[in-house]
């Protein structure tokens, strides 16, 4: 487990946690508790493409992806933000989002594992 | 120190978690955390110091939480954290009463755990200011702050008493040093506008050229260096008392705007041109007789009848001899409680020697002699060498009677004395000694006496 990652960072919580590993896992799980549901919902909204419900979303996860600095996130989230409609761009970004929660959904449990060592 | 009780409502388990760690590392906060508006609302028995609110919350958004929150708990401080930007919305919540508006962020926690900590000052601050309020009441509680059992200052209770139970105008008159700012304090501290401002503005010691823009304020520009706008004294007494001491001194020209701003109760500041509503008791106070003042045409008649309301003379130290005592047993425990020293006597002969001066410098006067003596003093007893008057020994009955004078430099100590105290006024020195003012006025010019 590294605190550097190409796809996400777990620094921010190492700053403010003083490392305490308690934390640090327990963060991880509540996000990973998390993760599935914004996968799920995110997917839903690839479909129906409702704007004001994709913003509600992203907007719930907007702080636990900025902190942990989740790969290409910041950008699509701007997006989403200032947009008023649903066009190919959110549509990219959704998809980006989404590509990349299911990339890093395996390596965060890893990462648990590795606190649960401790 | 007492828990401080923080209620995080956040139903992002993430981001509440993130911030009750956070805030959690300081061992004096008790941090909760709520995931809903509703279950905050069913908690706020707990009476909690702090609620921070996330704005977006499923069952109700911020505005919402927090209002019902200022319902049940009106003193309540509320800090929003939020994840939208909008800047009206801040705006409006701010206004609406909320501490402090936070934009969720990766500092977010830092300037929440700031906010607590300035929260914290402001709230010990306020404390503090309640505790001296408290403290200035019981301080001007006159039966305590004003010593003296002589039937002259037991009058004068009476009136403080009738000025405090109403929102009269008064004017107290007194010779210097009798204690005429006591008394303004006094009728303020008892009356229901003790919490509001006390102002205090003593007229003689304001340059003539400043006496306008102190008392009516100013707008940037309305004079070369005025560079920002200022609120006047008037201003700053609203809602409760201006005290203008040696309003004998004001110069006719304010005395003529001072009736207008009591006529209208209102003013405008200088360079201005709206009108700012005024409400304020108004104490005066002056050594000189007003009445003599107005005759000599230094004082507008139409003012005096306005100002003078309930009228309050406070009595020379001289007609209330059987307060002297007291008073020095009172300033003496004063001395040794600031100066931690142990209780200081007075011999018998010293009593009789304070009781014998006539104190033209009044209380004040008395203060000073008795402070000196106590320093002189040797082994806590006050005897008769340790106290020197400090106006000299001319106003000492027994020491000029003591003096053994010619009459005629007798007649010349007194009427030197008459013309000190009534401020070179020849009439009234020669009506008050029942001697021709030729008399005086030879003496004057001869240079067998000279004026104040």
């Amino acid at each position: 487990m590294k605190q550097q990652h190409n796809l996400y960072s777990y620094q921010y919580l190492f700053k403010i946690s003083s490392t305490s590993p308690v934390f640090i896992k327990k963060m991880i799980t509540l996000f990973l508790n998390s993760l599935a549901e914004y996968i799920s919902d995110l997917e839903r909204l690839t479909t129906t493409k409702e704007i004001t419900d994709l913003q509600k979303i992203i907007h719930k996860l907007k702080p636990s992806v900025l902190s942990l600095e989740i790969q290409g996130a910041k950008e699509v989230i701007a997006l989403i933000d200032d947009t008023k409609k649903w066009d190919d761009a959110v549509q990219a970004g959704v998809e980006r989002l989404l590509h990349t929660f299911k990339r890093i959904q395996p390596m965060m449990q890893h990462d648990l594992e590795f606190f649960g060592e401790e | 120190m007492l828990d401080f009780k923080i209620f995080i409502v956040e139903d992002d388990k993430w981001y509440g978690g993130l911030l009750h760690h956070y805030l959690s590392q300081n061992p004096d906060y008790e941090v909760t955390l709520i995931e809903s508006g509703k279950e905050c609302l069913a908690q706020l028995h707990r009476k909690p110091d702090l609620v921070t609110i996330d704005f977006g919350l499923p069952d109700m958004n911020g505005e919402e939480l927090f209002k019902k929150i200022r319902q049940a708990l009106p003193n309540i401080p509320v800090i929003i954290i939020s994840a939208q930007e909008k800047i009206t919305t801040a705006v409006d919540l701010l206004k609406m009463g909320v501490e402090d508006y936070l934009v969720k962020a990766e500092n977010t926690q830092q300037l929440l755990w700031n906010a607590i900590i300035r929260l914290r000052e402001k709230q010990s601050l306020k404390n503090e200011i309640s505790e001296l309020k408290a403290e200035l009441k019981t301080k001007y509680d006159y039966s305590r702050s004003i010593i003296g059992n002589s039937p002259a200052l037991q009058a004068v209770f009476r009136l403080i008493d009738k000025a405090a139970g109403s929102l009269i105008n008064v004017s107290v008159s007194g010779e210097t040093g009798t204690g005429k700012e006591l008394v303004a304090k006094a009728v303020h501290y008892n009356s229901n506008r003790s919490s509001q401002p006390f102002v205090a503005v003593n007229m003689a010691a304001i340059p003539k050229e400043l006496v306008e823009s102190e008392l009516f304020g100013y707008e940037k520009g309305a004079f070369t260096g005025a560079q920002n706008r200022k609120s006047g004294r008037f201003e700053e007494a609203n809602g409760g008392t201006l005290f203008l001491d040696e309003i004998g001194e004001m110069d006719l020209n304010i005395q003529s705007k001072l009736l207008r701003v009591l006529q209208e109760k209102e003013l405008t500041r200088l360079g201005g041109t709206s009108k700012i509503k005024l409400d304020f008791r108004l104490v005066v106070a002056t050594h000189k007789n007003m009445a003599e003042e107005v005759k000599k045409g230094n004082f507008r008649e139409d003012l005096y009848y306005r100002i003078v309301g309930l009228p309050i003379t406070l009595p020379p130290l001289r007609e209330r001899k059987e307060d002297i005592l007291l008073l020095t047993q009172h300033f003496l425990a004063g001395y040794s409680k600031e100066n931690g020293v142990a209780e200081i006597k007075i011999s018998p002969a010293s009593r009789e020697k304070l009781l014998s001066y006539s104190y033209p410098g009044n209380i004040r006067e008395l203060k000073s002699v008795v402070e000196l003596a106590a320093v002189m003093s040797e082994n806590n007893l006050i005897e008769p060498d340790d106290i020197t008057f400090l106006s000299g020994n001319t106003n000492d009955v027994n020491a000029v009677l003591n003096s053994e004078l010619t009459l005629r430099e007798y007649t010349r100590l007194i009427i030197r004395n008459y013309l000190k105290r009534y401020d070179d006024n020849v009439l009234l020195v020669a009506e008050k000694l029942d001697i021709g003012k030729s008399t005086i006025y030879k003496m004057l010019q001869t240079g067998e006496i000279e004026g104040a």
